[in-house]
């Protein structure tokens, strides 16, 4: 397929590396140094210029584009670009809008298939699930809805640590796909033994994680406040939605402009002006007796330190937003509790909306370390009707779990893809292609 | 840095270039002639230490990509091993028993330089021949980029690769993958050749000849089975259409893609190309008045020789046909400054290319404007775009190092040899622009069959250095690079 990206920002050049294997892809960049340094790493071509000016996107050869992912910083640049590209009727155009008051643009264009991507509703949604079940480090949501892989840790004190897979016995509602190591994703089997500070990545429906937590042994506190570092607009609709639902929220901004609007804006919610990178700060937001704590500036370093900061002085949780992708295992590493990648979960959402052939790239895992593919079988898949354990799926990838009209699936060997089934693959970057290719693709 | 994968990639390269040099193998078979075996042995040498360099450098598990260093050195060791390799069959077959010679040779061709030290090329069988020349033609368009259009593992990276390779100081693609644009440029390459050996065929020239001459030309390399050359046909129209198809190689390939596909306009808005077309049309018409009667019989006659001269020169080919050893001062010099300027990027001439001449004149304009108005801003651009400073900064050192190079090689060579100025500074400019044939006692009837082993290392230093234009090799070379 041809696709045209705009903007090779963080969002724009994560998409394009990981979809490059498999599709023909142009992007557009206005940076001549962005431009040529990614023309570099990656094999795609890379035209410098101009999102929006018809030119540059002829030059893209936009008319014979199957998808045009407008990603790039400016809004207004991506709701040109995407309007341009519906005029010449482009099949598919996905076009992220960070600020609310542009989302009804798109809704014009009414003649073409145009997804909004809006990365402050995608981070608000995954923040209040994460504060909804703080047991679940991640969670992604896969099936239209229908089904969840989270991401769960395996602590010191938990009676499951020294078991081996199979003898925590036949799971009817959820399945463990990989584990994460010291860095490091494999696929386990039956064999491997869970240790202290593994992750573990489950697939199951979306009421799965109660039975989970029975399983890990862990009691849920109920979290009843929280402090929210950063008054931008993500800061801003996350504390309304947590003081909506009866937390204790107080925010606090550097700039006191910001801080006064947002104290304006949001009654119930106490606002202060302050570093968060300041124990003096933080001390007079009370975070040592908070019960979660949450840096959402768009500055990593800062969301980084003032966690640290925070969680040294007590705070139960900790979360932090960040978009440099190198900063993941080390901020793991220092016992922040949660970090969402702004760029992962926005590709991640933009991918979701690619189905691309029968096969939906639904979500990258830790930054690409893993993926996860949907398919659809249909006439064309070779694995209609065979057992699963017939078919030999390549090392590196395992079958997650088969959806039958609403029914959720645990594959065992004796399971049999029929049509119309929409089966759920959990597998490394090295075995996608063999992946596909088995299924048929 | 990656060295491990680095010749992996070479063991690669190596064991398919044994695979060509079996083609050459079926004249033996057609002409009854003796150096079948030698030709065997060579792709068998060559295609054996590829496939055991592949083997002993398997990656390990995950480590087959490369890096932005070791691209320097994949495209240096890609040519140098190509060269050394392919100066086997020269050896083998005993057409040259000094290694250095079948060494110079062989760069020579791969660079498609066409300087020769084959004192009588009529006297080696059709095999050898072929193989001279078709290693000018793998050349010409690359080595690398051939290599990137066969091997998907060089997908990643292969857009610096190919930037290494392919001459001119940007390099562009044709389609969002580069394997695809390899292809489609070796595509064009191969169609305009083909139409060559058609059209030499129909002017008269027999078969085999043609697809040499067809290799020769189109790569700008300037090799051919004869040893008076091109004269040996005598024959105005083949002259003319190894003229036209001689500019047609020192254009732009990208464009000429363009071309063939319905887009006219890319072509002739292009500021190179017509500074390319001028240049030489200007040089055509001073040198044919400059040497009015004096030399050849009528104005036309002198028309025919000096067209097809000065594109021969301009254009790196080195067709050595005429004498122009004997043409006066003006037109020698004037040859001797359009093996300077080359041809366009992205095509398969030598030289420092019209293009970086073009943005040094302009540099030039810039700085005397700034005289005049110090408070200007004059930018400098090409086809309306501005060439960002970086770029500006590279050409400047480009020329500058170019002409350091030069001056270097020009100066080791006289050291090493007892030969006259214009010999000296004619080889070493005809060697680094990927010419062939200079002046004195290497100008175009005789060669460089009597310079001493140093020299001949030297210069075939200088005709790599010049096809691989210069950063690739001299980076190697820099103690920094070498460096963890």
């Amino acid at each position: 397929m041809h696709i045209v990206i705009i903007g090779a920002g963080q969002v724009g050049s994560f998409l394009a590396r990981n979809l490059s294997h498999e599709h023909d892809i142009v992007i557009i960049e206005k940076e001549l140094e962005t431009a040529t340094r990614l023309q570099e790493s990656l094999d795609v071509l890379i035209i410098n210029g101009d999102g929006d000016n018809p030119e540059v996107l002829k030059e893209a050869h936009i008319e014979k584009a199957d998808v045009i992912l407008a990603v790039s910083g400016d809004d207004k640049t991506n709701i040109l670009a995407s309007s341009y590209s519906a005029s010449i009727g482009v099949p598919k155009i996905v076009v992220r809008i960070r600020d609310v008051d542009y989302l009804e643009y798109p809704k014009i264009l009414e003649k073409a298939e145009v997804d909004v991507v809006n990365p402050g509703a995608i981070i608000s949604e995954k923040i209040t699930s994460l504060i909804n079940s703080p047991f679940a480090w991640k969670s992604e949501t896969l099936a239209r809805g229908k089904i969840k892989l989270f991401k769960l840790k395996v602590e010191e004190h938990t009676p499951i640590v020294g078991h081996k897979l199979s003898d925590l016995g036949p799971a009817k509602a959820w399945i463990f796909v990989a584990i994460s190591r010291d860095g490091k994703i494999t696929i386990p089997t039956g064999e491997t033994r869970l240790k202290a500070d593994d992750y573990i990545f489950a697939l199951g429906n979306t009421d799965v994680l109660h039975k989970l937590k029975q399983l890990f042994g862990v009691e849920e506190e109920e979290i009843k406040s929280a402090v929210i570092v950063g008054c931008g607009r993500l800061g801003m609709g996350v504390a309304r939605t947590l003081s909506e639902k009866g937390l204790k929220v107080k925010l606090i901004d550097s700039d006191p402009g910001r801080a006064q609007r947002a104290a304006e804006t949001l009654h119930q919610v106490r606002v202060f002006i302050g570093d968060a990178t300041d124990t003096d700060t933080l001390k007079e937001a009370n975070v040592d007796s908070i019960d979660y704590f949450l840096a959402l500036t768009g500055d990593d370093e800062k969301n980084v330190l003032s966690a640290l900061l925070a969680k040294n002085l007590g705070a139960k949780r900790t979360t932090v937003l960040y978009t440099k992708p190198d900063y993941i295992d080390l901020i793991e590493a220092i016992a922040v509790d949660r970090a969402i990648s702004v760029r992962l979960a926005v590709a991640n959402e933009i991918l979701s909306l690619l189905h691309i052939g029968g096969v939906a790239h639904v979500a990258l895992v830790e930054e690409g370390k893993a993926e996860v593919l949907e398919f659809n079988i249909d006439e064309d898949s070779k694995i209609v009707g065979k057992a699963l354990k017939d078919i030999h799926f390549p090392e590196g990838s395992i079958v997650g779990i088969a959806l039958r009209g609403d029914e959720i699936i645990i594959p065992r060997g004796d399971y049999i893809p029929a049509l119309g089934d929409r089966v759920i693959i959990f597998t490394l970057p090295e075995a996608v292609k063999k992946v596909e290719s088995k299924m048929g693709q | 840095m990656n060295i491990r994968f680095t010749l992996h990639i070479i063991g690669n390269i190596l064991k398919f270039l044994g695979l060509l040099m079996l083609v050459p193998a079926v004249f033996p078979l057609i002409y009854h002639e003796d150096d079948l075996w030698a030709l065997i042995m060579s792709a068998l040498i060559t295609s054996g230490f590829g496939f055991i360099l592949e083997r002993l450098t398997k990656p390990r598990h995950g480590k087959n990509e490369i890096e932005r260093k070791d691209g320097f050195l994949v495209a240096t060791l890609a040519w140098l091993g190509a060269s050394l390799f392919g100066a086997l069959p020269y050896i083998a077959y005993g057409a040259l028993t000094n290694p250095a010679d079948a060494f110079f040779e062989s760069v020579a061709g791969f660079t498609t330089t066409g300087a020769s030290v084959i004192t009588d090329i009529e006297a080696l069988p059709h095999g050898i021949l072929f193989w001279r020349n078709f290693s000018q033609w793998l050349g010409g368009m690359g080595i690398i980029v051939l290599g990137i259009a066969i091997l998907p593992r060089l997908a990643v990276g292969g857009m610096q690769l190919m930037g290494l390779e392919a001459p001119g100081p940007t390099t562009e693609k044709i389609t969002p993958r580069i394997t695809e644009t390899a292809k489609k440029l070796w595509a064009v390459y191969l169609g305009i050749s083909c139409l060559l050996v058609l059209s030499l065929f129909l002017a008269g020239m027999p078969l085999f000849d043609s697809v040499l001459h067809s290799f020769s030309t189109m790569s700008t390399g300037g090799f051919s089975p004869k040893n008076i050359s091109i004269a040996a046909y005598n024959s105005a129209s083949i002259d003319a259409i190894i003229t036209v198809f001689m500019f047609i190689a020192g254009m732009n390939f990208v464009l000429i893609y363009w071309f063939l596909h319905g887009d006219y306009k890319r072509l002739f808005r292009n500021s190179e190309f017509k500074f390319y077309f001028l240049l030489n049309a200007t040089a055509i018409i001073l040198i044919t008045l400059e040497l009015r009667t004096s030399v050849y019989h009528d104005i036309f006659e002198s028309f025919r020789y000096v067209s097809f001269q000065v594109l021969s020169i301009s254009t790196t080919t080195g067709f050595a046909t005429e004498n122009f050893d004997i043409w006066p001062s003006f037109a020698k010099w004037f040859l001797l400054l359009l093996m300077f300027f080359g041809g366009c990027a992205g095509s398969t001439a030598g030289g420092i290319k019209i293009i970086r001449t073009m943005v040094l004149f302009k540099k030039g304009h810039r700085e005397l404007q700034k005289i005049i108005y110090p408070r200007a801003v004059v930018p400098i651009r090409i086809d309306k775009k501005p060439i960002s400073d970086e770029i500006l900064s590279s050409i400047t050192s480009f020329f500058l190092l170019y002409l350091f190079i030069y001056l270097f090689g020009t100066l080791v060579v006289m050291a090493a040899e007892d030969i006259s100025l214009v010999t000296a500074i004619s080889a070493c400019a005809a060697t680094l622009g990927n010419i062939g044939p200079g002046l004195g006692d290497v100008g175009p009837t005789s060669n460089y069959a009597h310079l001493t082993n140093v020299t001949k290392v030297v210069l075939s230093f200088l005709m790599m250095t010049g096809r691989l234009e210069l950063f690739t090799i001299l980076v190697l070379i820099t103690p920094a690079f070498w460096k963890k």
